[in-house]
């Protein structure tokens, strides 16, 4: 009997949040601008998914969603699990206790107490689980971004010039298609270089329908077909393993591609011939938010290499250093991504046009003609906004800077 | 879901048409820049000039120098290639022309590719006059006159034909000193004929009595080399005086000093071949266009009259044409600066752009002429500019595709 009314409880419960509150929910982050929106209710509290295209960065959207939430006094002191997506494709899982939640709303705790003891983890097959079935409302299919992304390029490798320099803008048309699916369109227009070749001329830049997929066990899997940069078209599959807590990550890539070059201003394709490949091992240092990448590689032209990486994240600034050797040849440099404004886009436009969310940089010292003749070292990237920042949801990273938000929101 | 359809069909054609471009290109692999021997860059030197005959370019005409070797082309221009760059003695050979040889050479700091100018004029020889050992007889040399052979009776055991001809010497190599500058050169043949009493060589002075050359020398050619043999002091009735006992070439030659002045470069032209951006190789050609000859820096007369000051125009006239013309034995050829063009054929690897600059050099010299004015002597100078030749200097500008060295890189 206990039993039956138990159910009994739970069932009105269920039907309670699911004609108010569930509505309130959605509404709420769709509100705010959050995409693909899920809201499912279960025993133990409430599921949300959403996909954040309207605030920068990684834990900006997270940190409104959550406020949205806990100031919220329609939704009920639950457990509340939130599954962040990207591209429709689930991230990280964030989990609220309602102690916390009743606690905050009591005003026994502060929002950046809440914030520390939120749960966060790469594991979202749970909730991805309770949300199977759910429809998505504020779908970000067929939304379509144009994003004007700046180039600049340096090189000293010439005695009649200092420096080799060619300024770029690239606008880049990007359509999410369907769930994991979507594509970039991008043309480079010359702004200004003192070199000559391809640079001279309008151009295509990257030209990518991609799909990525979340596997079981924190396996994301992205399969890229076009043309990427520097000056290669094909085919790239890359896999990325993370456990849990993001301490450690594994992954997987290769490459089938040729050339696509713009030389005298024509548009010249290769056979995709080239094989190219690499194993990664990474390391996230907790405590100073430093990023540890080893990885081997065969690279595009066929020469096999290792290549060590330490970067660090000043909340959304991220720089780093690295060290490479291939072919008997040593190289190294910097790098370095930094927010470009704003921190907060339109999100209700047709067409949202913007800035791409950071603005990355890499200098490698290089070593010598042969490395510039031999082209070692060289490898490409599959979407023009590739920047350490993107996807950065090291659950503590993620942690700490929602709790320097909250506190900075006091 | 409409608007997807069509974004999905869109995609779909765009992922078709970039897949299948790269499936069904020819091409195996990207384009690198073809990476040529630009001609330019060979270690080459170059001897280019014009041979003339009086005002006319002289055809078929055998030059060489060491192992090169060319023919005068119809326009009278030739041009030897040479491997080093060093002194050359350049030979001047046609039949029925008087062979005449001159010095060419490069300066330790000539480029690759650089050109000496080089003009020289031959003289056709003269009919043969036969000389009888029965009497004496003179010879004037037909075309000037101004050389005169005087063989006493018996001078000659058989009668014997001989050509006595005027002919401008060649170019000598530039130096500073004092060096023989040739009043009159004359070929007399058959080479090597002795005489067995000693025949009077004279030759005119263009002036009058008032105004001569002091310290004329004469000189025999032996192997190439000028011998001085004693003097040819002027008598002071009209002719410069010396004897011979056999034939070869002689000159009236004066002490000459020479003093190297100013050197000056000038820009020609440049020609920019502009291979950037694309990756083949590229091919032009080029015209090199450069000046050969000398010129007095001034007017001859002019600066005679300011030197010499009182002297007669008549004596002016005379005295320029001597000057000028023992100026051509040492700078070849006669007063005049003309034009040349040779051809040259440049490669230029892909995505690299090849500017040649086309340099001339010009050097000015202060040559010294010790002259008897009015019982005085006097040394006369005359400043001239010598158009040296031309230096190719080649500068290359890599391409994107290409790194000299390495300075880093970022994007």
């Amino acid at each position: 009997m206990l039993k039956i009314y138990r159910i009994l409880f739970l069932f009105l419960l269920g039907c309670l949040f699911g004609w108010k509150g569930k509505a309130t929910v959605k509404e709420a982050l769709v509100d705010l601008g959050m995409e693909n929106v899920k809201v499912a209710v279960q025993a133990g509290g409430v599921c949300i998914a959403y996909e954040d295209n309207v605030y920068r960065g990684t834990y900006r959207g997270l940190f409104e969603v959550i406020r949205t939430l806990l100031d919220e006094p329609d939704i009920a002191d639950e457990n509340i699990q939130l599954a962040v997506l990207e591209n429709g494709i689930p991230q990280i899982r964030v989990s609220l206790d309602r102690e916390f939640v009743s606690a905050y709303r009591q005003g026994r705790l502060s929002l950046a107490a809440v914030m520390k003891g939120l749960a966060i983890s790469y594991d979202t097959d749970e909730v991805m689980k309770a949300l199977k079935g759910t429809k998505a409302v504020n779908r970000s299919a067929g939304k379509v971004d144009l994003v004007l992304y700046p180039q600049v390029r340096l090189q000293n490798s010439w005695l009649d010039k200092i420096y080799g320099a060619v300024l770029d803008i690239a606008p880049a048309v990007e359509i999410g298609l369907w769930k994991g699916a979507s594509f970039t369109g991008q043309v480079i227009f010359p702004v200004w270089n003192n070199l000559v070749g391809e640079m001279d001329y309008i151009r295509a830049g990257m030209l990518v329908v991609r799909q990525e997929i979340r596997l079981p066990k924190n396996v994301f899997a992205t399969l890229s077909v076009g043309n990427f940069n520097q000056d290669r078209i094909g085919v790239d599959l890359n896999l990325l393993y993370h456990t849990n807590s993001d301490r450690w990550a594994f992954g997987l890539s290769g490459g089938l591609t040729g050339a696509s070059t713009f030389y005298g201003g024509r548009w010249e394709v290769t056979q995709w011939r080239r094989v190219n490949g690499s194993v990664l091992v990474r390391y996230n240092e907790p405590y100073y938010n430093l990023r540890f990448d080893l990885s081997a590689h065969r690279y595009i032209y066929g020469d096999y290499g290792v290549r060590g990486d330490c970067s660090r994240h000043f909340g959304e600034i991220t720089v780093g250093l690295f060290a490479m050797y291939s072919e008997g040849e040593v190289n190294g440099g910097f790098h370095f991504a930094i927010p470009l404004p704003r921190k907060k886009r339109s999100k209700h436009r047709a067409v949202r046009v913007r800035l791409p969310e950071y603005f990355d940089w890499q200098y490698e010292a290089q070593s010598g003609p042969r490395y510039t003749s031999r082209r070692l070292g060289r490898s490409y990237e599959t979407r023009p906004d590739e920047n350490r920042n993107r996807t950065y949801y090291n659950p503590d990273f993620i942690k700490d800077n929602l709790v320097i938000l909250a506190e900075q929101s006091k | 879901m409409k608007m997807n359809k069509h974004l999905v069909a869109g995609m779909a054609i765009c992922l078709a048409a970039t897949v299948g471009v790269g499936l069904s290109s020819c091409k195996k692999d990207e384009p690198t820049p073809v990476i040529v021997e630009n001609p330019l860059d060979a270690e080459v030197y170059y001897i280019a000039g014009k041979v003339m005959v009086g005002n006319n370019a002289l055809e078929g005409v055998k030059v060489t120098a060491s192992n090169s070797e060319a023919t005068t082309a119809a326009d009278g221009t030739f041009q030897l290639e040479m491997t080093s760059k060093n002194d050359y003695v350049v030979t001047f050979e046609k039949s029925g022309y008087v062979t005449v040889t001159a010095e060419a050479s490069f300066p330790s700091d000539a480029k690759k590719q650089s050109v000496v100018s080089l003009v020289q004029e031959l003289e056709e020889k003269n009919q043969p006059v036969t000389v009888t050992p029965d009497a004496g007889s003179t010879v004037i040399e037909a075309k000037r006159q101004m050389v005169e052979l005087e063989f006493p009776a018996g001078a000659v055991k058989t009668a014997t034909d001989i050509t006595v001809t005027a002919y401008k010497e060649g170019a000598k190599k530039s130096q500073a000193g004092t060096v023989r500058a040739s009043l009159s050169t004359v070929s007399c043949e058959p080479d090597g004929q002795t005489f067995e009493k000693p025949v009077i060589l004279r030759m005119k002075n263009p002036a009058s009595n008032s105004v001569y050359f002091a310290d004329v020398r004469h000189y025999v050619e032996k192997n190439g080399v000028w011998n001085e043999t004693g003097t040819a002091d002027y008598n002071g009735n009209g002719y410069y005086m010396t004897t011979i006992d056999g034939f070869s070439n002689h000159s009236f030659g004066v002490p000459c000093s020479s003093q190297k002045g100013t050197s000056k470069t000038e820009d020609l032209a440049s020609v920019v071949i502009d291979n950037l951006g694309n990756m083949d190789s590229k091919e032009q050609a080029i015209d090199v266009t450069f000046h050969l000859g000398w010129k007095i820096d001034g007017t001859t007369s002019d600066l005679l009259k300011k030197q010499l000051a009182g002297l007669s125009d008549s004596d002016v006239t005379a005295l320029s044409g001597a000057v000028e013309s023992s100026l051509a034995s040492l700078l070849g050829g006669t007063q005049s600066v003309g034009e040349m063009t040779l051809k040259r054929d440049a490669r230029v690897s892909g995505d690299m752009k090849a500017t040649v600059s086309m340099i001339e050099k010009t050097t000015t010299t202060v040559f010294g002429f010790p002259v008897v004015f009015g019982g005085q002597t006097v040394a006369l100078t005359i400043p001239v500019v010598k158009y040296e030749g031309v230096d190719l200097v080649v500068t290359t500008e890599k391409g994107a595709s290409h790194g000299s060295h390495s300075g880093g890189s970022g994007e």
